[in-house]
């Protein structure tokens, strides 16, 4: 814990405290939880130093109330602020902030964490026995150094929660200590995980309770289905997004906490109190209905100490609102779904070739970054496909589904990636600079570019693909866009005769929509109305077989690029109104649910 | 032994010059690729961010630096198609062609709030912070595109200039349009701009091309041939190559350019304007 964070100025015990502390300032302006601060390391004879890390007024307390955290800090210190000037250029603002301090760390020795679990499990048990069980289980923050874990058996760390409350939400934290190092973020399965200590973590790293999951993706980080708290070679940003998500979901919880209270199944919660030989503190058990005790957590370090959270979840931190499923989408209640069915072609006139810059590259890409979109999106009602097609070694038409299933609710899309990949995108500031954001990107097709097929079979296959994705429709309707990224070279008989068959095969209306990546230089355009600014007859061919855009009129009047009889292309440019498309044709403007009869 | 052209020191002696000419013409109405703001919008944010900075850097412990001059000229056409072409800079400063970074300084039209994003040092966020801001230059939006008669009046300010400054690094002109000459083929006269000479290398012009469409960007083409259109193509010619120096220093932080790359930046998005704007700046030593 004592070599510098990646990206960073400070060591990674030290930045981890900053994101405690942070943590314990935001938690003491909300309603109270019980909380603990445990710590684990070796002292230089070998000898394991597991304990609560309170200091000042606070040491020596096991579980304490938030709403004592406001008084009693160790110390409030003056931090400096850097603003930077515009453009990143030239001397920044410095800005003095008052930053609350309970935590400041003390390394030591490596020490295993199932060292650190006995002391948890003690603390538990006692808050339990003082409080009775809570009605949730505690949620455990394990900031983690780089030693791992060494449980004998996958199912030794779950063996060891035999307390009243049962295992804790367990929330590992690492951090990185190289830029160059991806960071791992909420996997949902240890497939690609890379060996090491993070496997380990894997297991011990519970599952994202659905409120959680929720506040994560409303903070643009990816939460796949069943994906784990877990976030390996993080950076700081990871973790305060990861930290910041907390007291939000107390909040939210607390304000329903009346509601809960009156639920007459529902046991009425115990007044909170501290543990150990803290006495209750008077404004916690005035507030029956937030309490409950809590768990502690620890965290380790290489030639380190630790430092651990431990947070108590008050009310019904982790229940679901009433008639709410977890997992499932409101999708059902949505009259006529939308299917969006992202069509690569993979033809190249040199597959050989490679680099960021050859046209399948960029097509590639954009089926990436538009995808990423609609993940972070969570179209309602949208449900989404992609088919990738080039030519096998014998030079027949391969067809490949680029998502781990055929039909994938927009929803579900982040655990559907490949993997993800952490990039530094340069954005605007406002006022004239720019400024570097950690952007999480997801990868959901990496395939290599092959020799040239017929279009035929794969725009049937996607007729296909639309039909089967009807039949599980409500009264067989809904809509469908097809975006076919190609690079334009087909012969125009060819190209009329697939996407007859495109609309033949499928049973909903279907938008066909082109995003185009020339081998020939060509200059970019967008949605164009007609096919006046095409060079070539094969681009002019794919215009005519290209849909109107959803949406037109309506964008015609607020986009410059469209007008009222704009269709649904661009060349050598991004697809940027995908929203605005999949908006308008998910039902706001114009197009029957059902298919008209010829 | 003569020494390698583009290497001169600037210094209050020998003093650099940089000449904006912004393209006004009505199209400057639409919006940026990938954005929703107006290109003219987004320019003057670029140019009064590039001079808020160049201000900065100018005021040093030693005091004020008046290393710099600094002309900002915009050009359209009126009702009658008649040419523009006017000093943009507001306020103060108003009705000047060249005036000293100091000056500039000193001088803002008025000050802005606007909302800056940055990341937070505490938290790893992007926040939006609101911050007092200079604005010199204001967006215009009016009539064509006379190119031509743009690149005739910056030659006449800069022979001008070149002649109280013979062994000053060359005057760098960054020209930011969005769309093709209106008053004739715009490459005479920037070869004539081009040729115009200190003693330390040859006027550097440098075109940037805004683009509405959300389209693959050109950042210091080499060759001509890769280029998407003829609009592209007579921008290229206009630009000059950029010199050794200049390339030198993109390779030591990581850019690596062609041979014979040239100072030009096609269907150019903010991001890509502004790295246009900075990148043209390290052409001079001294403010790299």
């Amino acid at each position: 814990m004592n070599v510098r964070v990646a990206g960073g100025t400070k060591s990674k015990a030290q930045t981890a405290a900053t994101a405690i502390n942070r943590l314990l300032a935001q938690l003491a302006g909300g309603p109270p939880v019980d909380c603990a601060l445990v710590g684990y390391r070796s002292w230089p004879d070998g000898q394991p130093d597991v304990g609560c890390r309170w200091q000042g007024p606070l040491a020596g307390c096991g579980f304490v109330s938030t709403s004592r955290l406001a008084d009693a800090p160790l110390a409030i210190e003056e931090r400096v602020r850097k603003v930077p000037s515009p453009g990143g250029v030239g001397p920044g603002q410095q800005e003095t902030v008052k930053f609350p301090v309970w935590y400041v760390p003390e390394l030591g020795g490596p020490l295993p964490v199932e060292q650190a679990v006995p002391f948890c499990r003690q603390l538990l048990r006692q808050a339990c026995a003082d409080q009775g069980p809570p009605v949730q289980p505690p949620l455990v923050i394990h900031l983690v150094g780089d030693t791992a874990p060494d449980f004998q058996t996958p199912d030794a760390f779950e063996a060891a929660w035999d307390v009243p409350c049962g295992k804790p939400i367990w929330l590992c934290a690492h951090l990185a200590t190289s830029d160059r190092i991806p960071p791992v973020l909420y996997p949902s399965s240890d497939r690609h995980l890379p060996s090491g200590p993070v496997r380990g973590l894997f297991q011990m790293a519970s599952e994202i309770p659905e409120p959680l999951a929720g506040s994560l993706r409303s903070a643009q980080v990816p939460i796949g289905p069943r994906a784990r708290g877990l976030i390996y070679n993080a950076r700081m940003t990871d973790l305060i997004r990861l930290l910041s998500v907390v007291p939000t979901c107390l909040a939210t919880q607390a304000a329903g906490t009346t509601e809960r209270a009156a639920t007459p199944e529902m046991p009425a919660p115990k007044p909170a109190e501290s543990s150990g030989e803290e006495k209750p503190s008077a404004a916690a058990s005035e507030q029956p209905a937030a309490t409950l005790p809590v768990s502690g957590a620890a965290p380790t370090g290489p030639p380190s100490e630790l430092t651990a959270t431990g947070l108590s979840s008050p009310t019904a931190l982790f229940r679901t609102a009433p008639g709410e499923r977890p997992g499932e989408e409101g999708s059902a209640h949505i009259a006529g779904r939308l299917f969006c069915l992202m069509l690569l072609d993979r033809s190249a006139q040199e597959p050989a070739q490679a680099g960021p810059k050859t046209p399948f590259a960029r097509l590639q890409e954009e089926v990436n970054r538009l995808l990423g979109r609609m993940a972070r999106r969570d179209h309602p009602g949208v449900d989404v496909g992609l088919l990738a097609y080039g030519a096998s070694d014998t030079a027949d038409v391969e067809l490949s589904d680029g998502l781990d299933r055929p039909i994938v609710p927009a929803g579900g899309l982040a655990g559907a990636a490949l993997r993800s990949e952490q990039v530094v995108e340069k954005v605007p500031n406002g006022i004239g600079g720019l400024v570097e954001v950690n952007r999480q990107r997801l990868v959901f097709v990496d395939l290599a570019p092959t020799a040239a097929v017929s279009p035929v079979p794969a725009l049937a296959a996607a007729g296909a693909r639309i039909a089967r994705w009807a039949e599980q429709q409500e009264h067989g309707s809904g809509r469908a866009i097809v975006i076919h990224f190609t690079r334009a070279q087909f012969d125009p008989q060819e190209l009329r005769e697939a996407v007859e068959k495109l609309h033949a095969q499928a049973p909903v209306p279907v938008y066909l929509y082109h995003v185009v990546a020339t081998e020939t230089p060509h200059r970019s355009v967008s949605y164009p109305p007609d096919s006046q600014r095409m060079d070539t007859p094969e681009l002019a061919a794919l215009w005519q077989q290209t849909s109107p855009m959803a949406g037109r009129e309506y964008l015609a009047a607020r986009r410059p690029a469209v007008s009222p009889q704009s269709r649904g292309m661009v060349i050598n440019a991004r697809f940027d109104l995908l929203d605005e498309v999949i908006e308008a044709a998910g039902g706001k403007h114009g197009m029957p649910a059902r298919k008209q009869p010829p | 032994m003569p020494r390698e052209p583009y290497t001169q020191e600037i210094s209050r002696q020998n003093k650099a010059c940089f000449l904006f000419l912004l393209d006004q013409s009505f199209s400057m109405e639409e919006p940026l690729g990938n954005s929703s703001n107006r290109k003219c919008d987004e320019l003057v944010t670029a140019i009064n961010g590039w001079l808020y900075n160049m201000a900065i850097r100018a005021s040093g412990d030693e005091g004020i630096k008046d290393w710099m001059d600094v002309g900002v000229l915009g050009y359209r056409t009126d009702r009658d198609a008649n040419p523009i072409i006017e000093p943009a800079l507001m306020g103060p400063l108003a009705g000047k062609t060249l005036v000293s970074i100091t000056e500039i300084g000193a001088n803002p039209a008025r000050i802005e709030t606007r909302n800056q994003l940055i990341p937070d040092e505490e938290t790893g966020e992007m926040i939006e912070v609101p911050c007092e801001v200079p604005v010199w230059v204001d967006p215009v939006v009016e009539g064509g595109t006379p190119m031509c008669h743009a690149l005739y009046r910056a030659h006449e300010i800069l022979s001008q200039w070149i002649a109280r400054h013979p062994r000053s690094f060359p005057p760098i002109v960054v020209h930011i349009t969005d769309g093709e000459s209106q008053d004739g083929d715009p490459i005479p006269y920037a070869d004539a701009l081009k040729k115009l000479a200190t003693e330390d290398g040859n006027v550097l012009l440098f075109n940037c091309h805004l683009s509405m469409t959300a389209a693959d960007p050109f950042l210091f083409p080499a060759h001509a041939e890769g280029l998407p259109d003829e609009l592209a193509r007579v921008l290229f010619e206009m630009s000059s190559v950029l010199p050794p120096p200049f390339v030198r220093l993109a390779a030591a932080e990581g850019l690596q350019l062609e041979p014979n790359a040239r100072g030009m930046a096609f269907n150019a998005d903010m991001v890509c304007l502004i790295q246009f704007l900075n990148m043209g700046t390290q052409a001079a030593p001294g403010l790299r």
